[in-house]
């Protein structure tokens, strides 16, 4: 690929998706230094390897993938780090308000006791929107395994809801049936 | 129209981080344009460590093999041995309550996986690929919808193996302490390795590897047992009724070769002794049966009991 090309292909997918990705690491990461440090990374190895980028969308879940990899690596990356954290250092990154405290309430206790493996699986689909296709991508397995590891960790999770006092509730005909807290659970029986 | 409630409903509104806010303040920061720059005057090396460590690119990251392969059955556990793939019993295997395999690096360079600390879970067979893939082993996963009693055994084998093992890959032999422990030499082995998971069926998915469904683990566990030994088809075809089971049936007769027996679809539930099982899906078994009169090799269809279902009175008091 030719200097031009590549200059336009990388700006496409850094403008497309490096924002997804730094919500994607900020979500594992401590503070908004080190979820830009994942992003750096990420795409630093996208800029190095652009020729096995997949085209279009497709590009998504393999940016992803790298992302993830990057966060289970990240010792590795000290160097780059330190040198990175210098240098944004001089430009402050935009504030990130988070919300919803993570300890606080019935689900939240629900969700924190489910395994690492389960909480990723859900996490990628919930909050990182991404489908079975994209996720047997950043997995790294087929689509029948994610197809069957989140059908696992829904159940899980909905046994953990249970457990804290979230049950099922359904009404037919209005198309409502949601998660609801049916009791409150003493601090005792936790 | 009622939809399915989903627990992630619940799970989204925790999610410490607004992503589209989120996105939103990084389009306009200084901090995107500079990381932008900065990277874009990176040389492209793609042999810089950096580059190798840094990522197991999805479905590219695969190395080929520099040489013709050769097909070769791997197994771990002498048990298994004739088998493509081998499947570790998890009742057979110590309970680490570890989360994930053990691979580690020799002096030699030679990678050491203790198979048998792993627990019996998907999650674990993609610790395992993870794990190898980190150490250059080209890893896949397949997975097979299996019956209850053998959800969780893993098989590991190459795609393309005939017979015999690779060269730079090797085991403990049938009965010693390392039997369960697999060494590859990543110098030598370059071939590409599958990891197959047995995973449990969804909804009234078919199984695509079954057991007896009288076996210890699966639906009908020690029901033989109870209802005696012959087993008539009839006792059996009222017990599953009870059950509420559906029963497949097929009548067992001798061919030409006397070490080959054949079954075909019978219509109704056939005059004779039941002499193997099989489950379909949850739910729904195939019965194998002799009818009185026929004689068939008993080494196929020997005798139920035989059949991987031995019976003991504490399985036959469960029902």
């Amino acid at each position: 690929m030719e200097d031009g090309g590549r200059h336009a292909r990388f700006e496409e997918v850094y403008l497309a998706y490096s924002g997804l990705i730094l919500a994607y690491a900020r979500r594992r990461t401590p503070d908004d230094a080190a979820a830009q440090d994942v992003v750096a990374e990420t795409f630093t190895t996208a800029w190095r390897r652009l020729e096995d980028l997949p085209p279009g969308d497709e590009a998504r879940p393999w940016l992803y993938a790298v992302a993830r990899r990057v966060l289970a690596n990240a010792h590795r990356s000290e160097v780059r780090r330190a040198a990175l954290e210098r240098r944004l250092a001089a430009q402050p990154p935009p504030p990130v308000e988070l919300h919803a405290p993570f300890d606080d309430g019935a689900v939240a206790r629900a969700f924190a006791a489910l395994s690492d493996g389960d909480r990723e699986l859900l996490t990628l689909v919930g909050w990182d929107g991404l489908d079975r296709d994209d996720m047997a991508v950043v997995l790294g397995c087929s689509r029948g395994a994610v197809r069957v590891r989140l059908h696992r960790a829904r159940q899980r999770f909905a046994r953990e809801l249970a457990a804290v006092g979230v049950t099922r509730t359904s009404r037919t005909g209005h198309g409502t049936t949601r998660w609801a807290i049916a009791h409150p659970v003493p601090e005792e029986a936790r | 129209m009622t939809r399915r409630p989903d627990p992630i409903d619940e799970l989204r509104r925790l999610d410490p981080v607004d992503g589209a806010r989120l996105a939103a303040s990084w389009d306009g920061s200084d901090a995107k344009q500079a990381l932008f720059q900065e990277i874009i005057t990176m040389p492209v090396d793609t042999d810089t460590p950096d580059a190798h460590h840094a990522v197991t690119p999805p479905a590219t990251s695969m190395p080929a093999s520099p040489r013709p392969r050769r097909r070769v059955a791997v197994a771990l556990a002498g048990a298994a041995a004739a088998a493509a793939a081998l499947a570790i019993v998890p009742g057979l295997l110590p309970d680490s309550g570890s989360a994930a395999y053990a691979v580690r690096e020799l002096p030699d360079g030679v990678l050491e996986i203790d198979t048998a600390r792993g627990s019996m879970d998907v999650g674990d067979g993609h610790s395992l690929a993870a794990e190898l893939r980190e150490f250059g082993i080209a890893t896949v996963i397949e997975t097979r919808v299996a019956s209850p009693s053998l959800v969780g055994d893993i098989g590991v084998h190459g795609p393309t193996w005939d017979d015999g093992r690779p060269e730079g890959i090797w085991w403990g032999e049938d009965g010693a302490a390392d039997v369960f422990t697999m060494r590859i030499d990543p110098a030598v082995f370059t071939d590409e390795i599958t990891i197959s998971l047995n995973v449990a069926a969804v909804g009234d998915e078919p199984y695509e590897l079954s057991a007896s469904p009288f076996e210890p683990g699966e639906e009908l566990a020690g029901l033989h047992c109870a209802l005696g030994e012959p087993l008539r088809a009839s006792e059996l075809a009222a017990a599953l009724d009870e059950l509420g089971v559906v029963a497949i049936w097929e009548t067992v007769t001798p061919t030409a070769d006397p070490a080959v027996s054949q079954s075909t679809p019978s219509a109704g539930v056939p005059d004779g002794e039941v002499r193997s099982a099989r489950a379909v899906r949850a739910g729904e078994i195939e019965v194998a049966v002799v009818e009185d009169g026929v004689t068939v090799d008993g080494t196929i269809y020997g005798h139920l009991f035989d059949d991987g279902a031995p019976c003991t009175p504490e399985r036959a008091a469960a029902w």
